[in-house]
């Protein structure tokens, strides 16, 4: 099958998935992502586990104590908590087992966006951990947070770098012909 | 401030896919994309990204992330800036777990559409008054307004999917959504006033070959 | 094939300050030569390759490709042909791959000059870069050394008569590097390459032209010579 037919098997998934309100559908959707999970299977289960729980405990934790002074129905959050779980699991098996540049192939544009997006994405980020790391070796901070003055610098790179890649990227798509001179 | 998968119903995201899609479609018009425009837009998207990943210090010992979606719409415009942090929601959502797929077009009116144009609208407001109180007025709008948007939407869903008494999406109603989401953000708007008030000066100056007026 | 007549360029940084790149630079290279392109970082080696793929425009001078004056006018009547016959390969390979998957960044310039038996020829590149097995992966996963050959295979299967390549062994480990320069030499093609790794150069070709710290030409010849009269100190560090 192709990539752009798993994307919309997906979408179709997440709007069923949206639809029902049983927990052991759920449950089985569960089971059959993990299984097209493949090798890793147990890796995207941790992480969207991982994704998950701090929002989805934060709501449950407060809605059980909010349980005590209001009459509600905790067993609301089984199904809360199943549904959000197997969308996650979802998600995060369709891009592992997809290229999903390639299901953005209907559109030229799009398609593009994409590659270079995620290109930048990758230098930047990478930039702004190796500056975190560079200020914890000078014993600048102590965590991965910055202060006003420390901003600055980061703030000037990140520009500069997105500027001159963009400019870079816009040549090319000129000297591999995409754009006309 | 991204809503995750499974807290907002079809009758609440069908309708908003359904607008969410409309402003994507005027965005491009509006752009006028093609592929020239791509490498601006993939850079703006980009550092989108990764200013959403900075950390600074917030009062009271801990921290929070900044957001820059007023800083760029400050400095590229509110449609760039739209089309852009759209984009970057997506990529959020399907690489990082970073706010749902369903509640994607959520996240994109309240934090891409509002964000990026409470931000334009209010530093023109506030343009005659005071330069400075108008690009920071446009980072406090850019949080505070979104966070209103967040709240009320899951705050109606008991309202709008529920089995009876039995919630079947997010379970706490507007009474709770409200204050618990929009006053910390009250305050947390601040300090991303703040941080963009130095930074769009900061790069205005540094950038003057790109940014000038 | 290519000519360059004090070609001169320079541009704004972000703060509106001018900054001169390159000054009166004029050479000649013949078809079918190999030619490095040596200098410090910031002597313009980046731009000048820029500018003979007519992605920048000098601010005074000329530069003639097979006789013709290459400007805006010349480039908007003959793009496709120019785009085709002169590729560029940037230092960095990530800012030039924009396809789904290597099969279609190789099969790209292929469909869009026209070329038929595509598949085929995607295959025959792909083996010769020794890519094959990496033909439906995202060019955005690969590591550096094989977007480097994946960009190289996408611009060569067009079969360009000029070749230009910036810093193309800055990403590639010794064993890819010795593969490059073995392939490089193989090719009848017009090759201007920059680099900075001096000890690489007499590898890659016979003459070097070299850029100096004064953004202009210090030296034009055999890099033999140069490298036996220019003291390692001094290379490329003072004007001459």
């Amino acid at each position: 099958m192709s990539d752009r037919a798993w994307l919309f098997v997906y979408l179709i998934v997440v709007m069923i998935l949206g639809l029902v309100h049983n927990e052991l559908i759920m449950l089985f959707s569960i089971i059959i992502t993990m299984l097209l999970g493949g090798k890793a299977r147990f890796k995207i289960f941790k992480k969207a586990l991982l994704v998950i729980a701090l929002f989805n405990l934060s709501i449950s934790l407060s809605y059980v104590i909010y349980s005590f002074f209001v009459s509600v129905d905790i067993s609301a959050l089984i199904l809360i908590n199943l549904r959000a779980f197997a969308i996650t699991l979802l998600t995060f098996t369709l891009v592992r087992r997809i290229n999903l540049h390639k299901a953005l192939e209907f559109s030229k544009v799009l398609a593009i966006l994409y590659g270079f997006t995620y290109a930048q994405i990758i230098l930047l980020k990478n930039m702004l951990f190796n500056y975190y790391d560079g200020l914890k070796s000078r014993g600048a901070i102590l965590r991965s947070n910055l202060r006003k003055k420390q901003l600055k610098p980061l703030l000037t790179t990140l520009f500069g770098t997105m500027l001159h890649k963009s400019s870079e990227q816009s040549m090319a798509l000129r000297s591999r012909g995409l754009i006309d001179d | 401030m991204h809503i995750p998968d499974g807290f907002i119903s079809p009758q609440t995201y069908i309708p908003a896919i359904a607008i969410s899609a409309s402003l994507l479609a005027l965005a491009y018009k509006k752009i006028d994309l093609d592929v020239e425009k791509i490498p601006l837009i993939a850079g703006v998207s980009a550092i989108s990204f990764v200013m959403m990943l900075i950390a600074i210090p917030f009062p009271g010992g801990t921290t929070m992330h900044l957001s820059g979606i007023a800083i760029i719409s400050l400095l590229f415009g509110p449609w760039i800036a739209f089309s852009s942090i759209s984009l970057v929601l997506l990529i959020q959502a399907l690489l990082f777990g970073e706010g749902g797929i369903t509640s994607y077009p959520i996240n994109i009116i309240a934090m891409a559409y509002v964000g990026s144009f409470s931000s334009y609208w209010f530093y023109k407001l506030f343009l005659t008054r005071s330069k400075n109180i108008a690009i920071f007025m446009a980072g406090w709008s850019s949080i505070f307004f979104p966070s209103i948007i967040i709240a009320i939407v899951l705050g109606i869903q008991p309202l709008v999917a529920s089995d009876g008494a039995t919630p079947l999406y997010f379970p706490f109603g507007l009474s709770v959504t409200l204050p618990s989401v929009v006053i910390p953000h009250i305050f947390i708007a601040i300090v991303e006033g703040l941080v963009t008030l130095s930074s769009v000066k900061f790069l205005k100056t540094h950038f003057r070959s790109v940014f000038s007026e | 094939m290519i000519e360059c007549k004090n070609l001169s360029y320079s541009y704004q940084d972000f703060q509106l300050n001018e900054i001169e790149v390159l000054k009166d630079v004029s050479f000649k290279i013949d078809k079918g030569e190999k030619v490095l392109l040596l200098g410090i970082n910031g002597s313009g080696k980046s731009t000048l390759l820029k500018l003979l793929n007519g992605l920048l425009y000098a601010k005074s001078g000329e530069f003639y490709f097979r006789d013709n004056l290459v400007n805006k006018k010349y480039l908007k009547a003959n793009s496709k042909e120019f785009r085709k016959s002169v590729s560029l390969a940037m230092q960095d390979p990530s800012s030039m791959l924009f396809n789904p998957s290597v099969y279609d960044e190789i099969a790209f310039g292929l469909k869009h000059f026209g070329f038929d038996n595509i598949d085929e020829r995607v295959h025959h590149y792909a083996k010769k870069f020794e890519i094959e097995n990496i033909l439906k992966s995202s060019p955005l996963m690969l590591s550096g050394g094989q977007k480097q050959r994946v960009l190289l295979a996408s611009l060569l299967c067009v079969e360009p008569e000029v070749l230009l390549l910036d810093e193309p062994t800055a990403h590639l480990d010794p064993p890819t590097t010795r593969w490059f320069v073995e392939f490089l030499d193989s090719l009848d093609v017009t090759a201007l390459i920059s680099t900075h790794n001096i000890t690489q150069g007499s590898e890659l070709a016979k003459r070097a032209i070299v850029l100096g710290s004064n953004h202009q030409i210090i030296y034009d010849g055999e890099i033999e010579a140069f490298l036996e009269d220019t003291p390692f100190n001094d290379s490329l560090l003072l004007s001459r």
